[in-house]
C-alpha cells in the first residue's frame, strides 16, 4: 500500500475522532450534571470545527507557506510547525471551554476539566491510530513514516 | 553519559513530579474524589519510578542488542516505534491501576485522569525537547525519563 492510502486512512480516522467529540462532550457534561440534549453537543462541536477549520488551520497553513516562500531553514519550519500544533491545541482548549461554558452554563473550571477530558481522549485515540498505521506501514513497505505530529506525544 | 544531561534530567524530573502531583490533585478534586497533595504526590512518585525503570531497561538493553544483531537503520527505527508505542500503552495501563489503587475509585475515572495527565505531559515534553533542539542545536537522546520518546 502506498503512503497516500495510509495518509487518507489517517485523515478519515481524524474526522471520525472529531465526530466522536460529540459523544465525549455529551458523556462528560452528563457526568458534571449539565444535562442537555444531543443537539447542544452537536452544536458545540460543529461551531468548534468551523472555527478550527476556517480560522486556525488556514492560518497555520499560511504561516508554513510563508516560511517556505522566504526560504526558511527546514529546522525553523519544523520548530514553527510543532509550536503551531501546540498553540492550536491550546486554542482548541480555550474555544471548547468557552463554548461549553456558554452552552451548558457550567463553571469555568468545570468547562476546562470537560475540555481537557474531551481533547485528551481524542489525542489519545489519534496517537493509537497514527502509531498502528505507522507500524503497519513499516511492516508492509519496510519504510518508516510519521503520519501525525502528535504521534509521539 | 554527560553529567550535565543527568543533572538536567533529574532537576526536570523533580519539577515534573511536583507539577504532576498538583495537576492530579486538581483533576481528582474536579471529579469530587477525596484527594490531597500528599496522595497525588505518592501516585505520581510510584508511577514515575516504574517509568524510569522501564526507560532504563530499554535504554541499556536495546542499544547493545541492536548493534549485536546488525539491524539496518530502518529496522531499528521500526522496532523503536513499536517499543515506544508499547511503552506508551503500558504507561497508560500503569497509570490507571495506580490511580485506581490510591484513590479507590472506579476504572473509568482513573482512565480519564490518566489520559489527561499523560497527554498534557507529552505536549509539554515535546515543547521542551523541540525548544532544546532549536536553541541548543542538538537532540537530547540520553536521559532516564525526559529525553526518551516514551
Amino acid at each position: 500500500m502506498s503512503t497516500i492510502i495510509f495518509i487518507t486512512i489517517n485523515i478519515i480516522f481524524s474526522y471520525l475522532i472529531l465526530l466522536g467529540g460529540i459523544f465525549l462532550t455529551k458523556f462528560f457534561t452528563d457526568k458534571f450534571e449539565c444535562r442537555k440534549p444531543y443537539k447542544t453537543a452537536v452544536l458545540v462541536n460543529v461551531i468548534w470545527f468551523l472555527i478550527m477549520f476556517f480560522g486556525i488551520s488556514i492560518l497555520s497553513v499560511l504561516i508554513t507557506d510563508y516560511l517556505i516562500t522566504i526560504g526558511a531553514d527546514i529546522d525553523l519550519i519544523t520548530y514553527i510547525n510543532i509550536i503551531n500544533s501546540v498553540i492550536i491545541l491550546l486554542i482548541n482548549l480555550l474555544v471548547i471551554a468557552l463554548l461549553i461554558k456558554v452552552f451548558y452554563k457550567s463553571g469555568f473550571k468545570d468547562s476546562i476539566f470537560i475540555t481537557l477530558a474531551v481533547i485528551s481522549i481524542q489525542v489519545f485515540i489519534r496517537i493509537i491510530v497514527a502509531n498502528v498505521l505507522s507500524i503497519i506501514f513499516g511492516l508492509t513497505t519496510g519504510g518508516v513514516s510519521s503520519f501525525y505530529v502528535f504521534q509521539f506525544i | 553519559m554527560d553529567p550535565i544531561v543527568i543533572l538536567v534530567d533529574v532537576v526536570i524530573l523533580i519539577i515534573i513530579l511536583i507539577l504532576r502531583a498538583l495537576y492530579t490533585n486538581w483533576l481528582a478534586t474536579k471529579l469530587k474524589w477525596e484527594s490531597s497533595f500528599r496522595r497525588a504526590f505518592l501516585v505520581n512518585l510510584v508511577w514515575i519510578i516504574l517509568l524510569v525503570v522501564i526507560s532504563l531497561i530499554v535504554i541499556f538493553i536495546s542499544s547493545p542488542l541492536f548493534i549485536e544483531l546488525g539491524l539496518t537503520m530502518d529496522e531499528i527505527a521500526l522496532i523503536y516505534l513499536m517499543v515506544g508505542f508499547l511503552i506508551f500503552i503500558i504507561n497508560v495501563l500503569i497509570g490507571i491501576f495506580i490511580v485506581h489503587y490510591f484513590y479507590e475509585k472506579e476504572y473509568w475515572g482513573s482512565l480519564v485522569v490518566t489520559i489527561i495527565v499523560v497527554i498534557s505531559e507529552r505536549v509539554i515534553m515535546v515543547v521542551i525537547i523541540v525548544s532544546i533542539y532549536f536553541f541548543l542545536g542538538m537532540w537530547f537522546t540520553e536521559g532516564f525519563y525526559l529525553f526518551t520518546p516514551f
